[in-house]
Parts: C-alpha cells; structure tokens; sequence
C-alpha cells in the first residue's frame, strides 16, 4: 500500500483506549492529524517519543490540532501506559494485527510479539498525507519542530483565514 | 451537532421539550433535567449544553451535574476549566460529557454521565463548583465518544466542549 505524500490512508476500524470502537476519519475530523504507528508500551524507543508527543500535546491542545497512537496492545493496556504517559489524546488498539500487513506496516525484526513498525504521519482531513517518517531507526522520527511545521503547512492550507489581510 | 438549553429543576417547567425525572442515589426524588432548543428564549437558569448528551439510548444513568451558583460563571478559558478539561481527557472517559455555558463566554458547569456510579465520581469540574449526583432512568441519556484528543478548545464560540468539528466543516 502505498502511504506516500498525498496518498490516503484506510478508514482503520479499530477499539480505542476505552474498548469502543472507532473509525479513524471519524477521529481526524476536519483538523490536522498525527497518526502514529508504534511498537508498543515496552519498546523504550516509542516511550521516548511519546513522552516528546506528551511535550508537544500542550501546544496541539489550543490548535486545533489532534494525535492518534496505534499499537497491537490490547486496550487496557493502551489505556495504563496512556495514563503513566500523562497523554489526553487517543489510542487505538489492534491486538489481532488486523492492519499490519494491510498497511505493510509489520516489523520483521520482532517475530515475536509482531508489532507495528514505527512509522508517522500527518494527515490533511479526508486521512489524506500530508508528511511521513519511518521511525524503525530512532532518529528517522519526526522532531517536535518538524511535527509543528507540518501542521503549520496543513493548517495554513485548510484555514481560508490563515493570511494576513492583504491591500 | 448543535446545542440545547438544559436545566434541573425541582418542578417540571411545563414549556420543556423534553424532561427526564432525576432520583438522589438512595432512590429518593431529585427533581427533573428539562431541555429546550437553541432557538429557544434562554429559560431561567437553563445552560447551553451539546445536544448529544439528550439523544438517549445510552445505559449511562448515573449522573454527575456541577453548576456555578447564582447563575453566575467563570470564563470558559479560566486556567481552572481548561485544567479541569485537560484531567477529563485524561482520566477514562465516562461515557457522556459535556460542558455547560451561561452565555458564548462563560463556563456554568459541567454534566457528565456513567453507567456506574465509579464512573462519574472523580469529577474534574467538582473541584470548580458544587455538584449534585444522582441517576436517571436507562435510556435516557446519550453516549458520547471520547473526543480525540488532545483538544480543550471550542470550535467556535458559544458551543460547548467537546464538540469538535466548525460549522459547515467537511472531514
């Protein structure tokens, strides 16, 4: 599948942190979205870059602006380690590895608990791609500044009262 | 989504849309939660609250209402609400909530609701304004998915949180 730049990703289908289930167009809405494919609570890499979303989630609260993380943990796993992290935005939980090969999005290094590989992105409204990191090396995540650029751009795009008045 | 005048009152207004009677949780009568539509004249006392709370449907009948007495409120962008707001979003969500407005500004209360009563116990909005809990009958109430996060600002002004979408957006 492809989920390059402009691409649109699946409608996933999934429960979230509570155990409802939710539509992942219905959770972007018409605002910028970061979608954020992880390992898993063990992994100290994703804690590491969730505790930089935990950071950033004080800006994004005030602009209009939302976070998805997606794991193979079971949901009230999701829900413990979304409590430990302090994070206020959604989980969604795909413990039966319903996407991972849908989405090509399996890591081939981990045969044991076959999580999701790391991967990010931000989505325009309509789940369409705006930008993307593969995250399976560290440093190939998004930093928070690169995260705050990419919703500038989409947020400038979809806002018709983005620009100054002009003469 | 829109937004509806709601009250809990003692008596039943008779000029309601809609009314569910309310029990203390020993069982005992608690007056009535009585709504009208926007387009409604504001009824004495009634708050803006989002509508999808009065759907009904939903198995959440215990109930926790936090109102600002007197009438009167703090503004919705008080760093008490939005930390009030910021610890909703955090802890499980109940199931219903939502903000309640005295007027575009001003925050009135909250009113959340639970299908048990260790749902609604830990209020965010308590710690603003005296609250009452009590339960209606199942059916009543309407659910209300966790918003997505991490939002704690309206979507335009006069709606209540956590409605999240603008007028006339397309997603």
């Amino acid at each position: 599948m492809d989920l390059t730049a402009g691409s649109t990703l699946p409608d996933l289908e999934l429960a979230d942190h509570t155990g409802a289930m939710r539509t992942l167009g219905a959770l972007v809405g018409g605002d910028p979205t970061l979608v954020h494919f992880h390992r898993g609570w063990w992994c100290p890499k994703e804690q590491t870059f969730l505790r930089l979303l935990v950071e950033l989630q004080d800006e994004a609260e005030v602009a209009y602006t939302r976070f998805v993380s997606i794991s193979v943990d079971a949901p009230e796993v999701s829900a413990a380690f979304r409590a430990g992290l302090g994070a206020r935005w959604t989980f969604l939980s795909d413990p039966d590895r319903r996407y991972l090969d849908v989405l090509g999005l399996r890591e081939t290094t981990d045969t044991m608990f076959n999580p999701y590989r790391p991967a990010s992105f931000v989505l325009r409204p309509g789940r369409v791609v705006h930008r993307h990191w593969n995250g399976y090396w560290f440093w190939g995540r998004p930093t928070a500044e690169e995260l705050r650029q990419a919703f500038r751009e989409v947020t400038r795009e979809i806002r018709d009262d983005w620009e100054v008045p002009s003469a | 989504m829109t937004w509806c005048w709601l009250s809990h009152a003692d008596v039943e207004p008779g000029d309601a849309t809609g009314t569910v009677s309310t029990r203390a949780p020993d069982g005992t009568r608690a007056g009535v939660l009585a709504w009208w539509p926007k387009e409604a004249q504001r009824p004495e006392g009634a708050l803006r609250v989002d509508h999808r709370v009065l759907l009904g449907g939903s198995d959440h009948t215990w109930v926790s209402l936090v109102v600002v007495p007197g009438g009167r409120g703090v503004a919705f962008d008080d760093g008490a609400v939005t930390g009030a707001l910021r610890r909703r979003l955090a802890q499980p969500w109940p199931g219903t909530c939502s903000t309640l407005l005295v007027d575009w500004a001003t925050f009135g209360g909250a009113i959340t609701a639970g299908a048990d009563e260790r749902s609604v116990a830990d209020d965010p909005f308590a710690r603003l304004a005296p609250r009452t809990l009590f339960r209606v009958p199942a059916g009543s109430l309407g659910a209300m998915r966790a918003p997505t996060g991490p939002g704690v600002t309206r979507y335009g002004s006069g709606n209540p949180w956590p409605w999240d979408r603008y007028a006339g957006q397309v997603s």
